[in-house]
């Protein structure tokens, strides 16, 4: 008995002609990406076989028609707070209110010392922890969860930033636009504001690296809820050449950095893309919506 | 991302760094939602399915296996998060067999009404196709076209040899161009009907990939 043949999906109808089966099987290695649709066989058979040849062409259409996603979607926060959720629950009866105190108490002083250091300017930016990492480290070295406490610190930023730019930046306003207060680009009042609420120790920041050619060594960047605040540092100053520095660019329209000055943008049209950690890798701008 | 510069975050998030898990977390998530979107059609599991994953990942990043990719490991958790949810939900989260673009649309626009955007993504005609072919042949076109996964990988992934994945994604392919050509009449009477026709709907039940101006972007 003749063992059924892999490719007989290939053939559509009993009575087609045999050569479509092997043009289907040469049309299906193309979209695998095994062989060049230029291959002699098969544009032999389709130019033969004009069903031969829309059916490729409607195969390619809809190979092209797959590629397409679903829209973006962006669940980073829901995960983090669930992952806080259940870190918390599983160390929690472990520990007695004593040890959490004194878990959110060293996580706090620690991030106010960096901040302290930070200010001043001269620790190397390598030995400076986020203060996100600050907070965990802190909390697995003596034992108890800093959960608690570092979601108290990120609450208090983004109240402190709340404050300052009068806008949640939970909020997902429509289109996700600009707060008018903090148009793209423009100064206003409130930068001073929003100046010192970068700088505050409670805000998640990151230290740009010292051998980023656009940056300052002072500079910092605080990304939260979509939103990055960056001051590239009190002698930053705009330099042409490096509108296109893929990790502090010029601001999108043609306005310039100001010296020392904090700026806001939303990410996807702010070039700032990264900056290096600690560690010397490059990281993006992690907070990139649509 | 390249698979050094992936490993060096998950050594880092493994150790407490929340930086480097929020990295992880944002350079995959689209990846995973879109594969859970694909496989179930509804939009809301995707997204639990994908917390779920990533909450698991992240939190068990010391039994990491470093010989093996992270995403690779992402989706095996995904995959199975969805399966155990199918299991416990069956059979609406697994995606029903049901054979009319009607129905298969309507119950689509309606696991997914917060907005406009989820809206029209319920009419994707793509969408409405692969929830006609069976499971593994959906896993396969969305893992080789979506994701752009070798067919080693997917094979790996689905635990079956590289010919029967290659079989599924055949078939797929061919019944899902089948589909969406059979689908014409259906869907642009019912959008008819409902006012509108979207011009990328038209475009999909025509197999016309070409983009037009001013047409909403995805």
């Amino acid at each position: 008995m003749k063992p059924p043949s892999t490719n007989a999906h290939l053939r559509l109808h009993r009575d087609e002609p045999a050569h479509r089966e092997e043009a289907r099987r040469l049309m299906q290695a193309v979209l695998d990406g095994e062989i060049s649709e230029e291959a002699p066989r098969l544009q032999e058979l389709l130019r033969l076989d004009p069903v031969l040849s829309a059916e490729f062409d409607e195969l390619q259409k809809l190979e092209m028609l797959l590629t397409q996603r679903p829209a973006a979607v962006d669940l980073s926060d829901r995960v983090l707070a669930e992952l806080r959720v259940r870190q918390a629950q599983r160390v929690a009866p472990r520990l007695s209110p004593f040890f959490g105190g004194l878990a959110a108490s060293v996580a706090i002083g620690s991030m106010l010392v960096w901040g302290m250091i930070g200010r001043s300017g001269s620790p190397s930016p390598s030995t400076m922890p986020t203060l996100a990492t600050a907070g965990l480290n802190t909390g697995l070295a003596v034992g108890a969860p800093s959960v608690s406490a570092e979601e108290r610190l990120i609450e208090d930023a983004r109240l402190a930033i709340q404050q300052t730019t009068g806008r949640s930046l939970r909020e997902r306003s429509e289109g996700k636009r600009e707060p008018t207060n903090l148009a793209l680009g423009q100064p206003n009042d409130l930068a001073d504001q929003v100046d010192q609420a970068t700088r505050l120790a409670i805000a998640d920041r990151a230290v740009v690296h010292e051998p980023v050619a656009s940056a300052s060594g002072d500079a910092v960047a605080i990304s939260r809820a979509g939103i990055t605040f960056v001051n590239p540092g009190p002698s930053r100053t705009p330099v042409a050449k490096l509108a296109n520095d893929p990790m502090l660019g010029q601001p999108v329209g043609g306005s310039d950095w100001q010296p020392g000055a904090t700026r806001r943008r939303d990410n996807v049209r702010f070039l700032v893309s990264g900056w290096h950690d600690s560690d010397g890798n490059t990281v993006p701008v992690t907070n990139t919506k649509r | 991302m390249q698979k050094l510069e992936e490993l060096q975050l998950v050594r880092r998030a493994s150790r407490g760094d929340l930086a480097a898990a929020e990295l992880l977390l944002r350079r995959h998530q689209g990846g995973v939602h879109a594969y859970i979107y694909r496989m179930c059609g509804k939009w809301d599991v995707a997204e639990d399915v994908t917390q779920e994953a990533f909450v698991r990942v992240l939190s068990s990043l010391k039994n990491f296996d470093e010989t093996y990719r992270f995403s690779t490991w992402l989706f095996t958790i995904a995959r199975r998060v969805w399966l155990n949810m199918c299991e416990k939900k069956k059979p609406s989260s697994a995606g029903d067999a049901s054979d009319s673009w009607g129905a298969r649309r309507d119950a689509l626009e309606g696991s997914m009404s917060r907005d406009h955007e989820q809206r029209t993504m319920a009419r994707d005609a793509i969408q409405l196709g692969l929830m006609l072919l069976s499971p593994e042949q959906r896993e396969a076109v969305v893992l080789f076209h979506q994701l752009d996964w070798p067919i080693r990988l997917i094979a790996e992934h689905m635990q079956l040899p590289e010919g029967t994945v290659k079989s599924h994604l055949h078939r797929g392919r061919m019944r899902l161009k089948e589909e969406l050509v059979r689908g014409v009449g259906e869907v642009v009477a019912i959008e008819q009907r409902a006012g509108s026709v979207p011009m990328f709907a038209k475009r999909a039940l025509t197999l016309d990939p070409t983009p037009r101006t001013g047409e909403a972007s995805r």
